[in-house]
């Protein structure tokens, strides 16, 4: 296959150029897509590029269509992934309920927009319960919320190697503000920096004559008893634990006794800075950043969370991150408090004003 | 002498005798289906999908690679295994309510675009694994489990005549064709038809075929034989709607 | 006096909107009657909606852009022709028009009343070499020439906060390349003021370099 990046590039683009440049680095092999904004520019890209590499691409009907072949092309041992957004985010749990249950490699790139509903196109963080817990299952998938286009670059690529390492689906948890901006970032050929990627196998039609050389692959998502489907959930629950232990990542510099203020995806750009200004003015204020929503980093969030008085969650939704990190962190003694602004973007300043106050509270 | 039944070389041994009912449609389909892949000798490099409801207990059915897929889903997972893949000959297998309600946009849409995928669609005119309820394919006045007194089409709407849908929306190369279990062997040159359409990459074939449903039908042999032959047939004309103009044979 | 009717199109992050946004301030300093136009339909086209006020305190005469206010009610962001775009090439002063990007976005052009047979339309195409799709010689000439009509280029080399002057001049040398297998004239190489003077009067390649404002930070996208 021809390289899409030869060596190292430092380059100029959009966050859903990236995306498209990654996932061709990555060696994604089609792209099964159906419009929404703000993730058009992924399939955009992708249609202009990918014949360049002999990659494939199909428009769907919709978002079940779009999810469910990617599910297709993935039982035919492709590398394939999808990207959608908002209503299409929540069409996309049915197809990936099912890569839960048969434990297929799915990549999904969901750039979030404003909800619920149709509402904005722009912007929010408030697809985070739907991508770490939506479908009528358990969660099992990997999420990982970016916050930079490097990140998108780097976490796209390695999101298919996690996903056919560990045959679990996989989401890069984008926003529109991400999907839309332009930075910086360096582009790179992933086998030039010792990035193994990983190999696919197909699971249906493979060489031979089934039931004559090889037992034919029957792959089934349905039991039709509750001991049947325990014990297949029991293989599968043990199976993600112990990928969560590799997979979990997070970034933090705590402030020991003060605030931590956390955030993820894009907010925690906001979050750093915040702190870093705080602190350098003074302010007991860390932070910590959850890199993989699902799993979370559970143990450091809690040794982190443990460390301080007070906890400060700032998302652009009304408690979605909240709820996973309360959960995460339950029983530490620790004030937790909550920055929301739903569908809307949050400037490093108001972050600032709100934790001064919580300071200022706490020595009164 | 005793008569061997012929068992199809593509069927699986280990999963004989299979879960449906006895009397049920899909045993026949699925035979003639088993028969065409045989005659056609695609079972090595043939994949089955099969949807939710009846037709979901086909998972383990035949010595070919198979995935069962959600409810009326069947179709996109088979188009995006042979957009990924079109060395594999891909078969969506399906019932009246997965193809015609919950699974239409798909049907259509793959049909619209010409798909080389093929699709066989049973119709026994009910939700059978669920217990009987109203389909797109049940006949006015049929009684099911939601229509008691009868499908009233004002209230309940029509029914859907999926392969003449089918044929006014695809393009010239589709195979579209309507059989019936009461006739096997025709329903088997359909069925090898719809796959050769595929194999000669003409386009999207599609094959519905009349089936019987004594469990929900309620019907004992006689009945249920009639009531398909009759009733159903009636409604439902069996033959083949659309034939490729490029089709050698059609031309001779 | 000679008008001057200028499009400015390019790829994603060329900077063509603020090689456009620039240059209307540059003839409205000249003391010209300028109507800055935003073609950009390519959604979501925020490009000069959030500095139309400023543009129009810096003298610009007219901003032709959707108002915030008139997208209150619209739903999702609109990819709706503004109508008073149509007649722009009616009024009377330079016109300079910021245009989507892409070759889809270019072809909004068409849309604007006479524009196929205004005989002072010139389109001219920003380029970026830090952008993979315009970073080679052979690249840009592709895309270049898959544009409906480019008169001349501008070459805006940047990397955001990143840019050198060390940046600018390898994309200057290969734009300047680009343009002599098109024939293609370049116009200017843009940059920041300190960059534009740390590079001096003409780039490497011998294009003209002008200072420009980065104005559309303000925008967001
Ligand atoms: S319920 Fe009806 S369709 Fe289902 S297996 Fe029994 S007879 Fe066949």
């Amino acid at each position: 296959m021809e390289k899409v990046v030869t060596g190292e590039k430092r380059v100029f683009m959009t966050g859903n150029e990236v995306v498209c440049r990654a996932a061709l680095a990555a060696g994604a092999e089609i792209m099964y897509g159906y419009p929404i904004t703000p993730q058009n520019e992924i399939m955009h890209y992708w249609t202009r590029l990918a014949p360049r590499f002999g990659r494939r691409f199909l428009q769907t009907e919709d978002e079940l269509s779009a999810g469910f072949a990617t599910l297709g092309g993935v039982l035919a041992g492709r590398k394939a992934f999808t990207a959608t957004a908002g209503p299409g985010n929540v069409l996309m749990q049915e197809p990936l309920a099912m890569a839960e249950m048969m434990r297929l490699p799915v990549v999904s790139i969901v750039v979030q927009r404003g909800g619920p509903s149709t509402a904005t196109v722009i912007y929010s963080q408030q697809e985070v319960t739907l991508t770490t817990f939506g479908g009528n299952g358990e969660g099992l998938r990997f999420v990982y919320s970016t916050a930079s286009h490097q990140e998108l670059y780097d976490y796209t690529i390695k999101a298919f190697n996690l996903a056919w390492r560990y045959r679990f689906p996989v989401f890069v948890l984008a926003d529109g503000y991400q999907g839309k901006m332009r930075e910086p970032l360096t582009i790179y050929d992933p086998e030039s920096r010792g990035i193994h990627m990983e190999e696919t196998d197909a699971y249906l039609g493979r060489h031979g004559i089934p039931g004559l050389d090889r037992p034919p692959g029957h792959f089934r998502n349905t039991y039709n008893t509750e001991e049947e489907l325990y014990a297949v959930m029991q293989g599968h629950i043990a199976a993600f634990e112990q990928a969560a232990e590799e997979v979990s990542e997070y970034e933090t510099e705590p402030a020991d006794g003060g605030l931590l203020i956390t955030g993820h995806g894009i907010v925690a750009r906001a979050v750093q800075q915040a702190a870093v200004q705080l602190r350098s003015a003074g302010f007991p204020v860390g932070y910590f950043r959850p890199i993989t929503l699902r799993p979370l980093p559970v143990g450091a969030l809690r040794d982190t969370a443990a460390r301080h008085r007070q906890i400060l969650v700032v998302e652009s939704a009304y408690g979605q991150l909240g709820r996973l990190l309360r959960d995460a962190i339950y029983g530490c003694p620790a004030e937790v408090h909550a920055l929301c602004k739903p569908g809307m973007g949050v400037t490093a300043e108001e972050i600032a004003v709100r934790a001064k106050q919580l300071c200022a509270a706490r020595e009164d | 002498m005793a008569v061997e039944p012929v068992m199809p070389k593509s069927w699986r041994l280990e999963s004989k005798p299979h879960k449906f009912c006895p009397g049920c449609g899909h045993g026949i389909a699925l035979k003639a289906l088993g028969l065409a892949i045989d005659e056609l000798g695609i079972q090595d490099r043939t994949v089955f999908g099969c949807d939710i409801g009846c037709s979901l207990l086909a998972w383990d059915f035949f010595n070919m690679d198979t995935v069962q897929t959600h409810h009326g889903r069947t179709t996109p997972v088979i188009y995006g295994v042979k957009r990924a893949n079109p060395e594999l000959i891909c078969i969506a297998y399906m019932g009246d309510g997965g193809g015609y309600a919950i699974g239409a946009q798909h049907l259509v849409n793959a049909a619209a675009r010409n798909e080389l995928i093929t699709v066989v669609l049973v119709n026994n005119t009910q939700y059978a694994m669920t217990g009987g309820q109203m389909a797109p394919t049940t006949l006015p006045g049929q009684k099911t489990e939601t229509t008691p007194y009868g499908r009233d089409v004002l209230t309940a709407g029509y029914p859907m005549r999926g392969p003449e849908m089918i044929a006014e929306i695809t393009p010239d190369g589709a195979y579209v064709a309507r059989g019936t279990v009461a006739r096997s062997r025709q329903l088997g040159n359909m069925l090898v038809r719809a796959l050769e359409n595929q194999l000669s990459g003409r386009g999207f074939s599609f094959v519905e075929v009349l089936a019987t449903c004594p469990t929900n039908w309620r019907t004992n042999a006689q009945q249920t034989w009639s009531f398909l032959e009759n009733t159903v047939e009636n409604y439902y004309p069996v033959g083949e709607l659309k034939i490729p103009l490029s089709d050698p044979e059609e031309e001779m | 006096m000679r008008r001057y009717v200028e499009a400015y199109v390019g790829e994603g992050t060329s900077g063509k909107s603020e090689v456009a946004v620039n240059r209307a301030l540059e003839l409205t300093t000249r003391g010209r009657r300028v109507t800055m136009v935003d073609l950009d339909i390519v959604k979501p086209c925020y490009t000069l909606r959030p500095i139309q006020g400023s543009l129009l305190a810096m003298g610009v005469a007219e901003v032709v852009t959707w108002a915030s206010r008139d997208q209150v009610g619209m739903g999702e962001t609109p990819v709706l022709w503004n109508p008073a775009a149509s007649w722009v090439l009616q009024r009377s002063g330079d016109i300079v028009f910021d245009v989507g990007y892409g070759v889809e976005g270019a072809k909004a052009l068409a849309l604007v009343e006479g524009s196929e047979v205004e005989a002072d339309l010139r389109v001219i195409m920003v380029i970026n070499t830090t952008n993979p799709l315009t970073a080679t010689v052979s690249d840009i000439v592709e895309v270049v020439s898959s544009f409906p009509a480019v008169h001349a280029l501008v070459h805006n080399t940047h990397l955001g906060d990143e840019t050198t002057a060390e940046i600018i001049q390898d994309g200057a040398r290969i734009v300047g390349e680009a343009a002599s297998v098109l024939h293609m004239p370049v116009v200017a190489t843009t940059a920041v003021a300190e960059l534009a003077a740390a590079i001096g009067e003409v780039d490497c390649a011998g294009h003209q370099v002008r200072a420009i404002r980065r104005l559309m930070t303000d925008t967001f996208w």
